[in-house]
């Protein structure tokens, strides 16, 4: 009676033991699907900025805006009514050259809302650790599918990376207008021509640190994107310390991917690109 | 297509910015002319780019479906779990 009481109370206890193993190795995994739902908001965000940033005009100060309003009314030939009223102050502006459209705002809505649906299978992992451990194995492919998205708008951004379309636009405009421009002497025409291109330098920058700080973030995600998948795949057969091994990593790579210049995250950026779509 | 997409979104980038060029040369009556051609222009380079962003999806309506089911899988787990747990400490208490 005494081994017999002694046999199942190893096994009750061994059958706890054996579920906060289990969970602690799923709160591991939780942290690093939120590291990757993370990222990828963040990437997401990046990306909302980045698109409408392009039809986005340079602001105009106080005195800009009066001096171009006082400009039209003296050369405007026609009524003001409620419709152009708003042209007559900031041509720009009326144009409705401002923000993204909503057809595009809905297809990132909806990318996003794919990888929140992901993140949340975790939520509650570590209190179905040991019973739930399948749903993890079963989450795999549909995480290829989202790196492989990952890897088809890092593409884009380095085929076709965001400018700032406006802006360029109004640079070239105002460069006319000083080629144009007959009251000038040479010496002042060719102050004009340098402060132009001091415009033009700083705008160009500005447009590199917008491409290289999306592409930074969807490289950061697919990065993450990629270590999860190892885990996932694994899950069975990881214990304890690969998984936090695997936290720990996940933000040493985000850290070093921060460092990279802009050359270098394209290189990174295609050799994701090919993992991620093999 | 690829290919074919990124160069109509080159193109459609250009005829913008063209269009904003001669919204901004313009004095303000031409400028108001001008408008509607600029925000037909931002709409073609958004609907191109819109496009290029759906052609990468991959994910289906059913793969979020299946998403729900694996994470609703793993909380009812999580509750038998919490159950057995409980059920375990009640034998450990009375064996």
């Amino acid at each position: 009676m005494a081994l017999r009481d002694f046999v199942s109370r190893t096994l009750v206890i061994c059958f706890v033991g054996l579920l906060a193993a289990c969970s602690q190795k799923a709160e591991m995994l939780k942290l690093s699907a939120t590291q990757f739902g993370t990222a990828t908001e963040s990437a997401f965000d990046a990306y909302g900025t980045a698109q409408s940033a392009q039809f986005e005009p340079f602001a105009k100060s106080a005195d800009e805006k009066r001096a171009e309003f006082l400009n039209n009314m003296e050369t405007f030939n026609s009524s003001v009514t409620p419709a152009n009223v708003e042209a007559l102050v900031d041509r720009n502006a009326s144009s409705g050259t401002v923000g993204s459209s909503s057809e595009w705002k809905a297809t990132l809505a909806s990318l996003r809302q794919q990888y929140q649906e992901f993140v949340a299978i975790f939520d509650n992992i570590e209190g179905g650790s040991a019973l739930g451990a399948s749903a993890v194995t079963n989450s795999g492919p549909i995480l290829e599918k989202l790196r492989q998205q990952l890897a088809s708008i890092t593409k884009n951004l380095q085929e076709t990376p965001p400018q700032y379309l406006n802006r360029r636009a109004t640079l070239v405009a105002q460069l006319n207008a000083i080629r144009a421009d007959d009251n000038d002497d040479a010496a002042a025409k060719k102050l004009r021509y340098e402060l132009w291109l001091q415009s033009w330098q700083s705008l160009m920058a500005a447009e590199q640190e917008l491409q290289s700080t999306t592409l930074r973030h969807f490289i950061s995600a697919s990065t993450l994107g990629a270590k999860l998948q190892t885990q996932i795949d694994n899950y069975a057969k990881l214990d304890v310390a690969s998984l936090i091994k695997a936290v720990e990593e996940g933000f040493t790579l985000v850290d070093n991917i921060n460092d990279l210049s802009a050359e270098e995250l394209l290189s990174h950026g295609t050799d994701l690109i090919e993992t991620a779509t093999q | 297509m690829s290919d074919h997409l990124n160069e109509l979104i080159t193109e459609a980038r250009l005829a913008y910015q063209n269009a904003v060029v001669a919204l901004q040369s313009a004095d303000i009556n031409e400028a108001l002319t001008l408008r509607p051609k600029v925000e037909e222009a931002r709409k073609l380079v958004e609907k191109l780019e819109t496009r290029q962003l759906k052609a990468g999806v991959v994910v289906t309506a059913e793969d979020v479906t299946r998403m729900r089911e694996l994470r609703e899988k793993i909380n009812s787990a999580a509750t038998l779990q919490q159950t057995l747990t409980k059920l375990a400490s009640i034998l450990v208490t009375f064996v």
